[in-house]
């Protein structure tokens, strides 16, 4: 699954065309949700499942289509600073990788997954009610955001 | 009164400075303060001679003012009053102020008028401080001082070009006569280290200075005396200064620059007695110049050259006179001349102010129309004729005598046929001017006197002309002014002075019979000598011959040298620095264009350069900002966690 | 072979990696989007992972990762209203034409 998941995000970051990127990244994002599972995290797969592949890649692959023009669909799609990019990116995983596999080698689970729901509930109510009453906030600039540069010129003054 | 002796030529010296500046505010644009000054001079001169003649003044007498020192030797400024000097003195103060009262009547419409009469005090303020010198330093600077006015003087009116070049002649003759007199100087410095006459003397009679020594002073000091009194070969300047104002010719060639020279051998005869041959030489040349001059003066057809020629004769007999041994028979000719010649020359004058033409073939007849003009011209040639009882006879019997007692028989001879050709061509112009028929009826008929400033000099100068010599030619008298010593004058024959007398009277007869009875024997004679002529017209081609020696080639030389100065030597020098400048410029150019320049340049292109290579960090591209700054962020959380990570 | 936290954490560290060399190297600003994406999901991974092993009885991790979420939704949606309206100045979603700035 691992494996899988990689190669899925380097379609997403590689691919010419920005709708195989898309369809890739919806792919890659289910896989992730799977690894939630797999992990004990069931609510939030299933979160992860509604919010993103439902509705953001959506909305993605709705700017997309919007956006899309026919006569540059196949050039090349990475910028000139492209090498310095990769090193970096390179330099950063083996430096995580390196600090992490030092840290944490032999850390093994040890219990037995259930249903989670109920206790993230307790908690988000609870221990951080206030971080949730700010993300409500937060969501709010940005619907109200999100519809302002929506509009028209002429419409927004 | 003797101790301001000295004022006598300061006084016309500062008038002439006076005259020169200032002239345009004073009366008669400074004439009259030149003559006033010139008669103050006279005046002191005549006054001191009257001391001497009543004995209250003794001669000689000398005072000396030290002037400045060289080392052990000191020059000094110096009044010597004997004989000679004496009677010069009056002489020439005399005769310098009645040339000035004439020149007021002759050049009064003359343009640079002031400055002609500045010239002519300076001028006589030189011959005053010649005459009274007691050094010879003084005495050339005197002479160096005539000489230039002389040169001012002749080319007075410098608008003609014959002007200029007969005042350019003169200076140059005079003064190649005047090496051999500077040549002198040094000589005698050298030998006897003093210029003071009385110390020289002193020394010759002591025996300090060698026959051949003596010897060759004399001979260097003679030629200055044969450039200044116009001797041959350097007589062509006299002619030719004719063209000078009449006035100029009357002062300067006829009474006392040309007379500076015979005075210059009277000074230094102490030399010239312990050197002999330097006598015979001296003698010999006066005697030519004498008689060469007299054959050219006949055939002269301009009344002042006539008279020029006559002088150049004259001065050939003073020289004669001293060189034979008669020293007191030369230096009395110099004065009986001075008076005389200075008359004829004034009469040329107010002759030629008449008649306006130089030309005695224009003129004849005269005497009707300028009578005072024409008794004082007659006293004046009976004078130069040596006429008997005339100041000219005296002082000219007296040369001839001292000729043939020294033995010199042919220099007698000579001198005799030059007396015998003196009156002929005097006679000759006499006749032609004055007498005989008027050849230009209009020439004639506009001739009028002269205005009283001209005739008076005239008559005042026909008196000594006359009478001098009645006063002088006694030898007591002649010994109190001219004195020598260790000079023995030879009696001579009687029959000396008769045929010295007799030669010129027939020339009298001759020329008054050839020019005032038959002219037309005299065309017929001219033909038939038509060579000898032609020979004596011009001059016997001295003035070509030495053109063709000297002049010419002089002239191809200064052009040659000319020639290597602007080709060789500018180019060289002045070129090739020039060309170095403008090579070093160059250089400086390229420097200033490549290495300034391009340190300037080289600024503002890295500047450029690194302004554009900052500015790509500008690139407006945020996935490049974005790199950087992660790349930052990374690095100093690596930093920070070293750091950290360490305690 | 057993899982243990380090496999994990090398995942989301992989993860992270290329969505970084995405975010630096795509032209197309959508594609940038998509990449900030996957980095988004890296890190929930490292979270829920660190929930799962270090800390099982709690369900602190989960709880954040749901933050988390819901910020990259708010965010993703905000980037693309501003990817839509420069789309409509300049007719173009690549980053080069976006050279205002260029000095």
């Amino acid at each position: 699954m691992a494996a899988l998941l990689i190669g899925l995000s380097l379609v997403v970051v590689t691919s010419r065309s920005v709708f195989r990127s898309a369809i890739a990244l919806t792919a890659a994002l289910g896989v992730v949700a799977g690894l939630f599972a797999l992990l004990g995290a069931d609510f939030v797969a299933a979160g992860q499942l509604l919010i993103y592949v439902g509705g953001i890649m959506i909305i993605m692959l709705f700017a997309i289509m919007f956006s899309h023009r026919p006569a540059v669909g196949l050039d090349r799609q990475t910028n000139d600073q492209w090498l310095w990019g990769a090193l970096f990116a390179l330099a950063v995983a083996c430096g995580l990788i390196v600090q992490f596999r030092a840290v944490y080698r032999g850390v093994f689970s040890t219990t037995v997954s259930m249903p989670t729901t109920i206790s993230i509930g307790r908690l988000l109510l609870g221990d951080m009610v206030v971080p949730f009453e700010a993300i409500s906030l937060v969501l709010l600039a940005a619907l109200v955001g999100a519809v302002y540069f929506g509009m028209d010129y002429e419409e927004r003054l | 009164m003797v101790e301001h002796a000295y004022l006598i030529p300061l006084l016309p010296f500062l008038a002439a400075i006076v005259i020169f500046f200032l002239g345009r505010w004073l009366p008669i644009k400074g004439a009259l303060l030149g003559i006033v000054a010139c008669l103050i001079s006279f005046g002191m001169s005549v006054d001191l001679l009257m001391q001497v003649m009543d004995g209250t003044l003794k001669l000689p007498m000398e005072m000396r003012y030290p002037w400045f020192d060289v080392g052990l030797f000191q020059f000094e400024w110096g009044v010597l009053l004997d004989g000679p000097a004496m009677v010069l003195l009056v002489a020439v103060s005399g005769i310098s102020s009645l040339i000035q009262i004439y020149s007021v009547g002759y050049m009064h419409d003359a343009p640079r008028f002031k400055r002609f009469f500045a010239y002519l005090s300076l001028f006589t303020s030189a011959m005053l401080a010649l005459v009274l010198a007691n050094n010879y330093l003084q005495f050339f600077i005197g002479w160096e001082i005539m000489g230039a006015c002389s040169y001012f003087l002749i080319s007075f009116e410098f608008e003609r070009d014959a002007a200029g070049a007969a005042g350019n002649k003169a200076f140059l003759t005079t003064r190649l006569g005047d090496l051999g007199f500077y040549a002198g100087l040094l000589t005698i410095f050298f030998v006897l280290g003093t210029f003071n006459f009385t110390q020289i003397a002193a020394h010759l009679h002591d025996g300090n200075v060698t026959p051949h020594m003596a010897l060759i002073i004399a001979l260097l000091l003679f030629c200055g005396t044969v450039g200044k009194s116009a001797q041959v070969p350097l007589h062509v300047w006299l002619p030719d200064a004719m063209e000078g104002p009449t006035p100029v010719s009357a002062l300067i060639h006829a009474a006392t620059m040309v007379a500076a020279g015979v005075y210059l051998v009277a000074r230094s005869y102490g030399f010239f007695l312990q050197a002999p041959q330097a006598l015979e030489v001296v003698a010999w040349v006066g005697g030519i110049t004498a008689i060469f001059a007299a054959t050219i003066a006949v055939a002269a057809d301009d009344v002042k050259k006539v008279l020029a020629y006559s002088t150049i004769s004259q001065l050939g007999y003073m020289i004669m006179g001293l060189g034979v041994g008669g020293y007191s028979a030369g230096l009395f000719h110099l004065t009986t001349h001075a008076a005389f010649k200075a008359l004829l020359f004034l009469g040329a004058g107010s002759i030629i102010h008449a008649v306006h033409t130089n030309d005695m073939w224009k003129m004849g007849s005269l005497s009707k129309q300028l009578p005072t003009t024409f008794w004082t011209f007659l006293m004046g040639t009976l004078a130069l004729v040596s006429f008997y009882g005339t100041s000219g006879y005296f002082s000219k019997e007296m040369i001839l005598g001292a000729a043939y007692g020294s033995h010199h028989y042919l220099l007698y001879t000579i001198g005799c046929a030059g007396a015998f050709l003196t009156s002929f061509y005097m006679t000759r112009a006499f006749s032609l001017v004055f007498l005989g028929l008027p050849r230009e009826r209009d020439r004639f008929a506009h001739a009028h006197e002269s205005p009283w400033t001209m005739t008076l000099p005239l008559i005042v100068l026909a008196v000594p002309s006359i009478l001098l010599g009645w006063f002088m030619h006694q030898p007591e008298t002649l010994a109190k002014f001219f004195p020598m010593e260790g000079l023995h004058e030879a009696a001579e024959p009687r029959w000396v002075g008769f045929v010295a007398l007799g030669s010129g009277m027939m020339g009298l007869v001759v020329g008054g019979f050839l020019y005032l009875r038959s002219l037309t024997l005299v065309e017929r004679l001219a033909q038939i000598f038509a060579p000898v002529n032609t020979l004596l017209k011009n001059k016997y081609y001295v003035d070509e011959i030495y053109w063709a020696l000297f002049v010419r080639p002089t002239g191809k030389l200064a052009q040659a040298l000319s020639w290597f100065d602007f080709n060789i030597l500018d180019r060289i020098f002045v070129d090739g620095f020039g060309w170095v400048a403008s090579l070093w410029s160059k250089i400086q150019s390229w420097i200033d264009d490549y290495i300034v320049d391009g340190a300037v340049n080289s600024a503002g292109w890295s500047a450029q350069n690194l302004g554009a290579l900052a500015r790509r960090v500008q690139s407006g591209f945020v996935q490049n900002y974005l790199l950087v700054i992660t790349m930052a962020l990374v690095a100093m959380l690596m930093a920070m966690e070293s750091f950290v990570g360490k305690h | 072979m057993t899982l243990s936290l380090h496999h994990f954490l090398m995942l989301s560290a992989i993860l992270f990696g290329i969505g970084i060399y995405g975010v630096l190297s795509r032209r197309n600003i959508l594609g940038i989007l998509m990449s900030i994406e996957l980095m988004f999901n890296a890190a929930n991974i490292n979270l829920i992972a660190f929930n799962h092993f270090l800390y099982p009885n709690q369900v602190w991790g989960q709880g954040f990762v749901i933050f988390v979420m819901t910020l990259a939704a708010a965010e993703a949606v905000v980037g693309l209203s501003l990817v839509l309206a420069i789309y409509r100045n300049i007719k173009s979603v690549y980053t080069e034409k976006l050279n205002i700035l260029h000095g």
